[in-house]
């Protein structure tokens, strides 16, 4: 049974999350709201705790078809991350991936990887 | 929202004044949606970073005491994006120092923000004129009176 299967996704203007496996995430528009974190932190930390719940070795959030978003929901992905990684030896691997057409994919989540060492893997198609 | 007219000496594309601290909700997607129907992806993609950014430091930063005014404007080398709103002097200082580091090396900017944002706590990454300057490859000037401050982002074309 797959705790991140049963994680509904949050209703905002813009933007959209499917659970598309029981270790997938597809999120697809724009984030802009001016305060993200209050909209979208649970959510981001829902699937976070049902990763380790589930013993999840790896997550692939695929953002290719998210455009846009402003730097406060960039700090949903620096948050993600800083929570992945505090798990020490029993992390799993974030997955992202992106398209290397969009310009804030490529710059973001280069430096996500970079911070995140292991825990971060980055698959631009 | 009330439209101005526009400035002489080059082109406006939009001009847009609103009641600071009231929230443009969906702004940024009508600034992307008419970029992409006129111009090329990417330019598309600079104009909505900068705009998206500016405007949501006007509104989170910025006094309640004047208006918010947007402009998106073009010239024969430059597409511009710029907001005013009025202010307070330690915002105006912090401001003019970033913007000063951002001038001097964009990149390094970038990632030391970028950086920080990991370590910092609350919900904001504070990346926004980081990303302008990085990701967008726009300019930064800022433009200072009295208690009213303009932040312009411009990109060769």
């Amino acid at each position: 049974m797959s705790t991140l299967k049963t994680i509904s996704a949050p209703r905002v203007d813009g933007v959209d999350f499917t659970i598309t496996g029981p270790a997938q995430l597809e999120v697809s528009g724009t984030i802009t709201l001016q305060d993200p974190g209050l909209a979208l932190g649970p959510f981001f930390r829902a699937l976070h705790d049902a990763a380790v719940t589930d013993g999840l070795r790896e997550v692939l959030v695929d953002v290719r078809k998210l455009t846009f978003v402003n730097s406060s929901a960039i700090r949903l992905f620096v948050d993600w991350v800083t929570w992945t990684r505090a798990l020490g030896a029993g992390a799993y691997v974030l997955r992202f991936r992106t398209d290397r057409r969009i310009t804030w994919q490529r710059t973001s989540f280069a430096v996500l990887r970079s911070l995140g060492g292991e825990v971060v893997a980055i698959e631009a198609e | 929202m009330s439209r101005l007219a526009p400035q002489s000496g080059r082109s406006t594309l939009v001009c847009i004044a609103w009641q600071a601290g009231q929230d443009p909700g969906g702004f940024s997607e009508f600034i992307d949606a008419y970029m992409r129907d006129r111009f090329s992806a990417g330019l598309a993609e600079r104009v909505t970073l900068a705009s998206s950014e500016l405007l949501d430091n006007a509104i989170r930063y910025g006094s309640l005491s004047r208006e918010i005014v947007y402009s998106l404007d073009m010239d024969d080398r430059h597409i511009i994006v710029s907001v005013t709103n009025a202010t307070v002097r330690p915002r105006l200082e912090m401001l003019s120092e970033q913007v000063r580091r951002l001038q001097t090396s964009p990149e390094r900017v970038y990632l030391e923000e970028f950086e920080r944002s990991v370590q910092r706590s609350g919900r904001r990454s504070m990346l926004g004129l980081a990303r302008i300057c990085h990701e967008a490859e726009m300019h930064l000037e800022l433009n200072i009176q009295d208690a009213l401050v303009t932040v312009t982002a411009h990109h060769r074309r």
